[in-house]
C-alpha cells in the first residue's frame, strides 16, 4: 500500500490555541491572529519563515469566497502555496495530509495550519441543495436530529448501552475540568447518571451527547522533518499515516446509516502505518456526539461491530488507560468552536506526544490516532471520514 | 426555559432542476427521477444519475407506500416548528428503493417503531408550498 507518509520526513514542530469562549464578540480574523501568534511564539518562527498555509472554510466566514486570501493578508502571510479545505470537521486532519503533499511536491516548506471560527458570533453560511429543501423544511433539528435517526437504528441492529455513552461523558469531562482552553461553563464535573437524565434533544439523543457551540481558533506548523531538526526545534511529532473518504456509499440509495466510510479509511490507514489498532496508544476522534465516537472506535477496528458499548464499558479510557480517549475534553466537553473544533483533538494529540498535557498526562504515549468527520448529508450518516496517525518524532 | 418565538416554517428553495417535483408536491403528487438506463430511483433530484453518469433521467409518481427506517422524537424544536414539540420525524424507505425523511402526523411515540407501513400526507407551508409527511398505513 503506498504511503507518502511512510518515511517520517514531515514533522508537526508546535501548536497554539485560542480559549473556547461562547460569544466572544471577536472577529474570526482576532481568533487567528492570536492562534497564530502563539503558535510563532512556540516554535521561535516570525510570519516570514511561513511559505505555506491551509484552512478550512468558518461558517462566520463562508460568504466570502476569497477567505483564505482574506485571512494570509490580515496574518502578514506570504505564501505560495495556499489551500481552503472545506469538508467541514474533516478540513484540518486533512489539511496536514494536503500540507504534507504540498512541501513533498516543492510547492512550500513551512506551512502554517490554522483554523480560527466564530459561530456563536456571527453566522454567515447559507447552504443550498438537500439542505434547504429537503432538510430544513422538515422540522428535524439539524445534525442532533440525524444522529437521532442513527441512534435508533443502531439500538434496532445492535446492543446500544447508554451507561457506556455516559462513561464516555464523563471521562471527557474530566479531561475538560483540567483543560485550561475548555468553555468555562463546561468545566464543572459530572455523573453517569447526569447523562442519564440529562434533557432530551432529539431521541434518544441528549443535550449530553452533544457539542456546546462557541467561538475558538487553533493553528499548527508543519514543515520537514530535516528543517525542523536544523531549527532545532524543541518538539516534533511526524504524521505517519492518513486516509479519508468523501461521499461514502454514495450511490447506495438504501443505504445502513449506521456504516460510515470510516470502515475503509481507519484499516486503511493502519495499513498504511504498517499497524494494528493495538499500536494506538491513544485516540483523539471528532466527536460531534458520542454515537459518532463509538462508531468509529467499531468501524476503525477497535472492537467488532456493534460491540461499541462493550468495549467502553470494558476498558479504561482515562489518560492512564488502556486506550486514553479525547483528554483534553473533546469538543464534547472542551466546546465546538466551529469548523476549527476538527484541529482540537490534533492539538491535544500533539501536546500528549510532546509531554506537555500536564495534569492529564498519559504516561509517555508514542502514537495517536486522531480523526475528522464532515457533513451529515441527506438521511445518510456523516459525508467525509478522515483518520490521522500521528507519532512522536 | 423560556418558550421560543415561533418562527415561519422555512420553505423549500425550488432549482430548475427540483421544480417539477415541487409543482407535483404541491398537486398531492411525489414524483421520483427514475434512470432507464440503470432501471433504479434516486432521491433527492439531482441534475445526474448516481448510478450511471448520465442526465438521462425521468420523472416517476410513486406509488406511495412505505416502511420506517428509522425515527427520532424532536424535543427541542427546529426553527420554525417553536411550539410544536415534541414532534416525530422518520425515515422512509419507498417500495421504489429510495429513502426519504420527513415529519410523521397521526402517531404517538409508543405507537411509532422501526418496519411500521406509513403513506405520503400533506403540509402547508405557506400560499407557495405544501411538503410531503407521512402518516401510519393502517
Amino acid at each position: 500500500m503506498n504511503n507518502p507518509l511512510a518515511s517520517k520526513d514531515i514533522a508537526i514542530i508546535g501548536y497554539g490555541e485560542v480559549k473556547n469562549v461562547r460569544r466572544s464578540g471577536r472577529s474570526t480574523y482576532d481568533l487567528a491572529a492570536e492562534a497564530t501568534s502563539k503558535v510563532l511564539e512556540y516554535t521561535g518562527l516570525g510570519t516570514k519563515d511561513i511559505d505555506g498555509m491551509a484552512t478550512v472554510l468558518p461558517s462566520s466566514e463562508a460568504g466570502n469566497n476569497f477567505w483564505s486570501n482574506y485571512l494570509g493578508d490580515h496574518l502578514g502571510l506570504q505564501t505560495s502555496w495556499t489551500q481552503t479545505t472545506d469538508t467541514g470537521g474533516a478540513s484540518m486532519p486533512g489539511n496536514v495530509a494536503r500540507a504534507a503533499a504540498a512541501i513533498q511536491s516543492g510547492y512550500c516548506e513551512m506551512v502554517l495550519s490554522i483554523a480560527a471560527a466564530a459561530p456563536t458570533t456571527r453566522r454567515v453560511d447559507d447552504q443550498r441543495s438537500y439542505r434547504s429543501e429537503f432538510r430544513n423544511p422538515t422540522g428535524i433539528q439539524g445534525p442532533p436530529g440525524a444522529f437521532g435517526l442513527i441512534m435508533h437504528r443502531y439500538m434496532h441492529q445492535y446492543d446500544l448501552k447508554f451507561e457506556a455513552l455516559g462513561k464516555l461523558a464523563v471521562a471527557q469531562r474530566n479531561g475538560a475540568l483540567v483543560n485550561e482552553y475548555a468553555v468555562e461553563g463546561l468545566r464543572k464535573p459530572i455523573t453517569v447518571d447526569d447523562y442519564l437524565n440529562a434533557r432530551m434533544v432529539s431521541t434518544p439523543l441528549r443535550l449530553l451527547d452533544s457539542v456546546m457551540p462557541c467561538d475558538g481558533a487553533n493553528a499548527i506548523i508543519i514543515t520537514t522533518t530535516e528543517r525542523a531538526k536544523k531549527l532545532g526545534a524543541k518538539n516534533m511529532a511526524h504524521p505517519i499515516a492518513y486516509s479519508e473518504l468523501t461521499n461514502f456509499n454514495v450511490h447506495e440509495q438504501l443505504p445502513d446509516i449506521t456504516e460510515t466510510g470510516f470502515g475503509i479509511a481507519g484499516p486503511e490507514a493502519l495499513g498504511k502505518a504498517g499497524m494494528s489498532t493495538d499500536d494506538i496508544d491513544m485516540f483523539h476522534p471528532y466527536d460531534d456526539f458520542l454515537i459518532a465516537e463509538m462508531l468509529q472506535l467499531e468501524q476503525i477496528g477497535f472492537c467488532k461491530r456493534g460491540a461499541g458499548s462493550e468495549y467502553l464499558l470494558e476498558t479504561d479510557i482515562s489518560p492512564t488507560g488502556k486506550l486514553p480517549i479525547n483528554t483534553g475534553g473533546g469538543q464534547i466537553s472542551a466546546g465546538q468552536p466551529g469548523l476549527a473544533g476538527g484541529q482540537i483533538n490534533i492539538i491535544e494529540a500533539l501536546r500528549q506526544l510532546f509531554g506537555e498535557a500536564t495534569d492529564r498526562q498519559s504516561p509517555n504515549p508514542s502514537t495517536a490516532m486522531c480523526t475528522g468527520i464532515g457533513v451529515i448529508p441527506y438521511v445518510r450518516n456523516w459525508g467525509t471520514s478522515a483518520v490521522l496517525i500521528l507519532e512522536k518524532g | 426555559m423560556a418558550d421560543r418565538e415561533k418562527r415561519p416554517r422555512p420553505a423549500p428553495t425550488p432549482t430548475n432542476i427540483t421544480r417539477p417535483f415541487w409543482d407535483a408536491v404541491n398537486d398531492h403528487k411525489f414524483l421520483l427521477q427514475y434512470d432507464p438506463d440503470a432501471d433504479k430511483y434516486q432521491f433527492y433530484p439531482r441534475g445526474i444519475s448516481v448510478h450511471t453518469g448520465k442526465q438521462n433521467l425521468e420523472w416517476r409518481e410513486v406509488s406511495g407506500k412505505g416502511t420506517i427506517y428509522s425515527f427520532t422524537e424532536t424535543v427541542i424544536p427546529a426553527r420554525g416548528f417553536e411550539g410544536e414539540e415534541p414532534y416525530l420525524i422518520a425515515a422512509v424507505d419507498l417500495g421504489e428503493g429510495v429513502r426519504l425523511m420527513s415529519l410523521l402526523h397521526n402517531c404517538t411515540t409508543e405507537e411509532v417503531e422501526i418496519g411500521m407501513a406509513v403513506r405520503f400526507c400533506w403540509d402547508k407551508i405557506d400560499d407557495d408550498f405544501e411538503y410531503f409527511a407521512f402518516e401510519p398505513d393502517r
